[in-house]
């Protein structure tokens, strides 16, 4: 089948260990989170937030629709391993242009295949997420993995993603975005520029942005505090969508806190409450950390949306300015396109013409 | 939330009998939707004519109605019951059209009736093809170009204009019914005629063919408040051009990227949206496989088969949320019953591959023609879930039950290529596997796919499948190979061939090298949440998470597996009471099935479900894994029944009557010899092995001669021979079909068929009751009108009967069910088969005597006799009313299929027609099982030459009941010189309009036909039975039934309507 698989195995932090086969170079750590969306294993691959982190896919059969290009959230993986069940290196769709193997292997990504996912998930479900290395052989001492994510998945240079038309000017800080962010927003008429993270307010401004979006990212927020001042100064000048990290920076810059999920919101599949204006839909969900609901009451923002099943926050407003925040990913890439609408309402709120 | 407030007492629809089309999958919806409604508060009338059905057992709804399903019973119901609300879409497509019928006429309106859930707009949005297509339009939602037609003119016409082929859907049928795929001008003519004349409403849809792309479906579920999800997708591995009831099917869809996957989800959200559907809906794509464009293809407002395998396949119980959405709660508000703490607002996670497949009912017409296009075939269907796609696809091959235990059919090993090349463009039932053996061979798969559209990445795994096979043929016993193997699905039995091992001993190296299944969980979240449903299914993995409960008495229940005909859903309705009595006598109570259309597989009617394949390996580790007391075998019919010597040779305890009772029963020379001993009289007849033996037999016992294979189920392969010639014939097809079995050639008695069904203890036998079949012997017992209690009887031949039952049971050590078919023939009590287990006629019988058999045999099997659990031996007493069951049929569906009755099965449902009165009862069955006589109806004769001398009498209380009658030149000669006024009808192509003509034209409104000998279908009696058939024209072809239903012709209809409840409590109001 074209691909020559080694026997290797997952090792966690607390020494359970996962035998499979391996593709791919060896000698990977990282956090292993699960996801269980089961379509999309190419946007999961290059979505940043994934960053530094080792991801199983709950779906088992991986790999059989190839990778598209034209689909991906980047141009390259962001994650550091990829653990499933059933790895299909053939692909079969008329969009691939290559195989998952060579797309993840190429970029020093390795896939773990053979791998009893739905045993390592139950594990991580109630041991939580921890670190783990993958590996020809387990010999314990796993490192914590390293946490300056941000900067090394985050553009360093701003740049015009779509310059063109009369729409108004949203400037995405891009604290590890995902292409989809972009194509919604360019979708809905904005003129679209990107910002990196550490870009001073005024190389911002320099843009006369109608709007910002703080994007999403890897990475625990809590040991951001620059950006999450950042968070908050963007949102105290200029109208502010908030995506997942952009969502827990704002809350963290207004004087909220954030705390560690026990095995994380991943997959495609996650119910939304929105109070009762608007009624629940299922959204995308890449997230390890949550705005404290109760760290709230001093701050000027307030919760529009919880999650339907652990009452998390999803969703957050500024009670007196253009600002609000989502914890789940509208954008999708992958998963339901329900929330795109987010984009719509946020860029028609500019004043723009779509 | 709730604001509108719940209904009082809530009427709901059920589906009535099988068939082609609409299976056990209503019986599971319905079922769950009662049960859903009355959680709420709700009292729920339930109205089904179907009694092999769980959801009309009287513990099931609060008032159960046998009745016809037809609007003016309907009402009646409505008037007796005063409902305030009406459930329309879990009743599959009968009993959303039934509810369209009382929408429409007012008769909801005039009861003060409100339809829940789903609307009338949204319905008819859906079902009206013109409505549908504005509103597609008006969405911008693509749809195959198409035009609604009501002349042949108009068809012709569009076609011309979208080009050939074209596909024709007749309006408002089930199962796409009368429709087909024209290729050119000339089969569509005969395509549109039949669609026409099958359509209620006299329209077809012409379509554009998109055949090839890829199909999908999405089951949605949108409340009031407007929230919607898609419960799962499903992709089928046949691309559009095979019905999706006859395609093999994946869950969830494979081949799909995420944008495939969401541009067709958020389509079947806004579709869903658009129609405001409250419940359940599917809907059903076409997807290009290259441009990525797509369109809708059909959507269908109500719960569905689809429905009923994506609940199976995901664990979320669509039709109980469905009946609660239409109650008016809110997605959000309910939780999922799977977790029991997270929302029913989300989307199912799996982390396995489900496949489904087909079971189609060719093995009993060898004369059908087989090819699969858009008019459904299957009767039933096995799913599998597994890991891995190779090993859901293994696992269901296996649940078929063909006689294959693998991907690999024996009768394609010799066709060539070119053979198996045809087979899998011009797909039949075998294309999976005429697709595999090309692969085998080493064809290019390229070639497949371009030949045959299935996309590249089944074939590939197919072609995994077959290198996997060369790997174990190449390393006999080499535990790597072997492990690979199981994880993929493979069966012992397969591995073990391609060694040339025996299977004990490739278990017992498996087992030596600790390869032994582990079972997961479905829980519809891939274990992100902690889940406690008890659904598991088979891997071979690293972990195991079916924990064994220790020191709990459990039982193992084995199902029936897929519906086909001769073992339908009555087994599972018995298996069902097995769960019900096992939990009520403090047993842990285990399921296994491979049929996701049935309530057995509904895991909330067991301590834990496997859903796994009934192969005797698969049986084997779960009855040791489990440590079970032991495992009931007589309510899984012959699957399961099969299974018991070699269960019991495993050291596995069967609970009931034992594997040698069951030998006696079903060998032919045990059962004899115990018939001589207990002097009980049979009907003379031989086993023998050859064609010369046969016709010496035959010579011997004198003809006519009925002619079978030995264990057989439904009368398989059966028939009366009336000569040599055609014996010699029969022997030539049938030894073909199974060489060097042996077959049976026994007198043929053309006397009273009775029959009982009863339990034994081993010293006391319950007869349950006597059922007389309207036809007599010849016509199998499962295409027979049965009535009980037995009419036609005295006292004295009733406690011959019992006698005979006692002594039997007694002699077959049965403890437990004990079906036995008898004939009185000229004086004498004749046996004529006996079946140690659940029977066909057993739901039917426990439901109009009231007498719970099923769950008195399974205290028996667990060791309770009958007196232990005060039952008084001997016969039950007999109802003061009559229950008749009446067999119904899915001719016009299958295609060349001799539409007339015989000793083999051919039935595929049945319904009850209940009364006080015996001719209003039968009034009742023959309704509800669909045959409409006016009452001075145009009957047509045409009777064989042996029938004439019994036809007159017949035929003159017909003309003085006000009948017209036509017959063709022999049989009008005779009714002319017995006095009866008669027109005479020219024979096939003697000259316009001719018998067919005649037929087509609807001015015949019955058939009576009366076989003649051979079998060829170019026979006038074949085509002028197919004519009928097809064109909605009742046909009967005993005499028997002609004079019960010309009987009851003349008969006012009472109209009396009554619940299953009041039978048995008559001093209810």
């Amino acid at each position: 089948m074209g691909t020559d698989l080694v026997p290797a195995l997952l090792e966690l932090e607390d020494g359970s260990i996962f035998p499979g086969s391996l593709a791919g170079p060896d000698e990977v750590i990282g956090e292993v989170v699960f996801t269980t969306a089961m379509t999309g294993y190419g946007e999961i691959a290059t979505d940043a937030s994934y960053a530094g982190q080792i991801v199983v896919m709950t779906f088992p059969e991986i790999g059989v629709y190839g990778i598209d290009p034209a689909a991906l959230e980047a141009t390259r993986p962001a994650l550091r391993g990829l653990v499933v069940r059933s790895l299909q290196p053939e692909p079969s769709h008329a969009t691939s242009q290559l195989g998952i193997v060579p797309f993840l292997t190429a970029a020093g990504v390795p896939i773990l295949g053979d791998v009893d996912t739905r045993a390592l998930t139950r594990h991580l479900r109630r041991a939580g997420t921890m670190a783990g290395r993958i590996a020809r052989t387990a010999r314990g001492g796993i490192p914590e993995p390293s946490c300056q994510l941000v900067r090394e998945m985050a553009t360093r240079e701003g740049y015009w993603f779509a310059r063109e038309g009369a729409g108004p000017v949203v400037a995405v800080v891009d604290f590890g975005l995902k292409a989809d962010i972009l194509r919604q927003l360019a979708a809905a008429g904005a003129r679209v520029f990107v910002a990196p993270p550490d870009a001073p307010l005024d190389a911002i401004d320099a843009v006369h942005p109608q709007g910002v979006v703080l994007s999403n990212g890897p990475g625990d927020p809590s040991l951001m505090p620059e950006f999450a001042a950042k968070a908050r100064e963007v949102a105290d000048r200029w109208p502010t969508l908030g995506i997942c990290l952009g969502h827990q920076l704002l809350a963290l810059g207004y004087g909220g806190t954030t705390f560690k999920l026990p095995f994380g919101h991943r997959g495609a599949n996650h119910p939304v409450g929105h109070g009762s204006d608007r009624p629940g839909e299922v959204t995308s969900q890449n997230h390890g950390y949550a705005v404290d609901e109760k760290s709230l009451t001093r701050t000027p923002l307030e919760v529009t949306e919880r999650h339907l099943n652990d009452g998390t926050v999803e969703g957050l407003r500024h009670k007196e300015r253009p600002v609000f925040s989502v914890q789940y990913h509208p954008e999708a890439g992958p998963g339901p396109w329900e929330a795109r609408d987010t984009f719509k309402r946020f860029v028609a709120s500019l004043g723009g013409v779509a | 939330m709730a604001s509108r407030g719940l209904p009082r007492k809530v009427l709901v629809i059920g589906s009535g009998p099988i068939v082609i089309g609409q299976a056990a999958e209503f019986d599971y919806a319905g079922t769950q939707a009662c049960q859903s409604l009355r959680e709420e508060g709700v009292e729920v009338v339930l109205v089904n004519s179907n009694p092999a059905t769980i959801m009309t057992d009287p513990g099931v709804a609060d008032r159960v109605y046998l009745e016809p399903l037809l609007p003016e019973y309907l009402e009646r119901i409505i008037a007796r019951e005063r409902p305030d609300g009406l459930l329309p879409t879990l009743g599959g497509q009968v009993g959303l059209n039934l509810a369209m019928q009382l929408e429409e006429s007012g008769v909801l309106a005039r009861h003060g009736v409100r339809l829940l859930g789903t609307g009338v707009a949204a319905i008819r949005g859906a079902e009206d093809r013109e409505a549908f297509r504005a509103l597609m339009l008006e969405l911008g939602e693509p749809i195959p170009k198409s035009r609604t037609v009501e002349s042949m003119a108009d068809g012709i016409a569009f076609a011309r204009e979208v080009g050939y082929p074209v596909i024709v859907r007749p309006a408002y049928t089930l199962g796409g019914t009368g429709g087909g795929i024209a290729p050119d001008e000339a089969e569509l003519e005969a395509v549109l005629a039949r669609g026409l004349a099958l359509s209620p409403i006299h329209q077809c849809l012409i379509e554009e063919s998109i055949q090839g792309w890829k199909e999908v479906e999405y089951e949605v579920m949108r409340d009031r408040l407007d929230q919607a999800i898609t419960v799962c997708n499903m992709e089928n591995i046949d691309p559009v051009g095979v019905h999706t009831g006859d395609s093999i099917v994946v869950a969830p869809s494979l081949t799909l990227t995420d944008r495939d996957y969401q541009l067709l989800r958020s389509a079947a959200l806004r579709i869903i949206r658009a129609l405001g559907v409250e419940g359940g809906c599917n809907v059903q794509f076409g997807l290009h496989p290259v441009t990525g464009e797509y369109r809708v293809i059909e959507v269908n407002p109500r719960v569905s088969r689809s429905s009923a395998l994506a609940s199976k396949a995901t664990g979320y119980p669509i039709a109980k949320l469905a009946a609660k959405l239409a109650l008016g709660l809110t997605l959000d508000e309910l939780r999922n019953p799977v977790t029991g703490r997270t929302s029913a607002l989300f989307e199912p996670a799996l982390d396995y591959v489900v496949v489904k497949i087909p079971r189609w009912p060719f093995d009993k017409f060898a004369q059908a023609d087989r090819r699969l296009g858009t008019q459904m075939q299957a009767t039933g269907e096995v799913m599998a879930i597994g890991r891995t796609l190779r090993a859901a696809l293994l696992k269901a091959v296996r649940s078929l039950e063909i006689g294959t235990y693998h991907l690999r059919l024996k009768e394609l090993d010799g066709r060539a290529d070119e053979e198996l090349m045809a087979l899998a463009i011009t797909p039949d039932d075998r294309r999976i596997f005429a697709v595999t053996e090309l692969l085998r061979r080493g064809s290019d798969l390229e070639e497949i796919w371009r030949a045959t559209a299935i996309d590249r990445h089944f074939l590939r795994e197919i072609g995994r499948i077959v290198a996997l096979e060369r790997e174990l043929a190449a390393h006999p016993l080499d535990v790597d190979v072997l492990r690979t193997a199981k994880r993929d699905g493979c069966a012992d039995r397969t591995i073990a061939e391609l060694w040339g091992e025996d299977e004990a001993d490739v278990r017992r190296l498996r087992r030596a090298h600790g390869i032994v299944p582990t079972y997961k969980m479905v829980d519809t979240c891939a274990a992100e949440f902690d889940a406690e449903t008890p659904y598991y299914y088979s891997s071979y993995e690293m972990e195991d998470e079916a924990p064994v409960a220790e020191g709990e008495r459990s039982v193992l229940v084995l199902g029936s597996g897929p519906i086909r005909i001769g073992q339908g859903i009555e087994f599972d309705c018995s298996a069902v009471h097995a769960l019900g009595a096992l939990r009520a006598s403090g047993r842990r109570s285990i399921m296994i099935n491979s049929n996701p259309e049935t309530v057995s597989t509904d895991w909330t009617q067991s301590d834990r479900l496997y859903f796994e394949p009934m192969g005797f390996e698969d049986v084997q580790e779960i009855a040791e894994r489990e440590h079970v007391e032991g495992v009931l075998v007589q309510f899984g019919g012959q699957t399961a029944i099969n299974l018991a010597s070699r269960l019991e040779a495993e050291g596995i305890r069967i609970l009931g009557t034992q594997a040698k009772g069951i030998d006696a029963a079903e060998d032919r020379s045990q059962f004899d010899a115990l018939l001589q001993q207990l002097g009980l009289r049979r009907p003379l007849g031989h086993t023998v092995l050859d064609a010369a033996a046969a016709l010496a037999v035959a010579e011997e016992i004198g003809y006519p001669v009925l002619v079978r294979p030995s264990f057989v189920l439904g009368g398989r392969a059966m028939e009366i021979c009336y000569g040599p010639e055609d014996l010699a014939e029969y022997l030539e097809r049938a030894a073909g079909a199974m060489p060097g079995r042996p077959i049976l050639v026994d007198q043929y008695l053309p006397g009273l068929e009775l029959e009982v069904d009863a339990v034994a203890d081993g010293e006391e036998v319950l007869v349950g009751g006597i059922m007389q079949h309207i036809e007599r012997a010849g016509v199998h017992s499962g295409d027979s009108i049965a009535v009980y209690p037995a009419p036609g009887i005295d006292r004295a031949l009733e406690a011959e009967i019992c006698e005979a039952t006692r002594r039997l049971a007694l002699g077959l050590e049965t403890r437990g069910l004990l079906n036995v078919q008898f004939v009185a023939y000229e004086g004498q009590l004749y046996v004529i088969e006996a079946n140690p287990r659940a029977s066909r006629t057993l739901p039917y019988l426990m439901k109009v005597a009231g007498v719970p058999l099923a769950a008195i045999a399974t205290q028996v099997a667990l060791g309770r006799n009958l007196s232990q659990q005060g039952i008084k031996a001997g016969l039950w007493p007999k109802s003061p009313h009559v229950g008749i069951k009446c067999p119904v049929f899915s001719w016009a569906k299958l295609r060349r299929v001799d539409a007339t009755l015989g000793p083999e099965m051919k039935s595929t449902g049945e319904v009850l027609g209940i009364d006080p009165e015996f001719s209003q009862a039968l009034i009742k069955a023959f309704a509800a099982a669909g045959y409409r006589v006016p009452e001075r109806p145009r009957v047509l004769l045409t009777i064989a030459d042996r029938d004439k001398e019994e036809v007159l009498p017949l035929a003159a209380d017909l003309y003085r009941a006000g009948a017209r009658l036509a017959a063709t030149h022999g049989t009008a000669d005779a009714l002319r010189a017995a006095g009866v006024e008669v027109e005479e009808v020219p024979k096939i192509g003697e000259s316009s309009p001719d018998i067919l003509e005649r037929i087509r034209s609807g001015d015949i409104d019955l058939v009576v036909n009366t076989f003649t000998q051979g079998r060829s279908p170019q026979r006038d009696g074949f085509q002028i039975r197919r004519t009928a058939v097809e064109h909605g024209v009742p046909c009967v072809t005993s005499l028997d039934t002609a004079r019960a239903m010309l009987g009851v012709m003349a008969k006012p209809r009472s109209m009396e309507v009554r619940a299953l409840q009041d039978y048995f409590a008559p001093d209810l109001p």
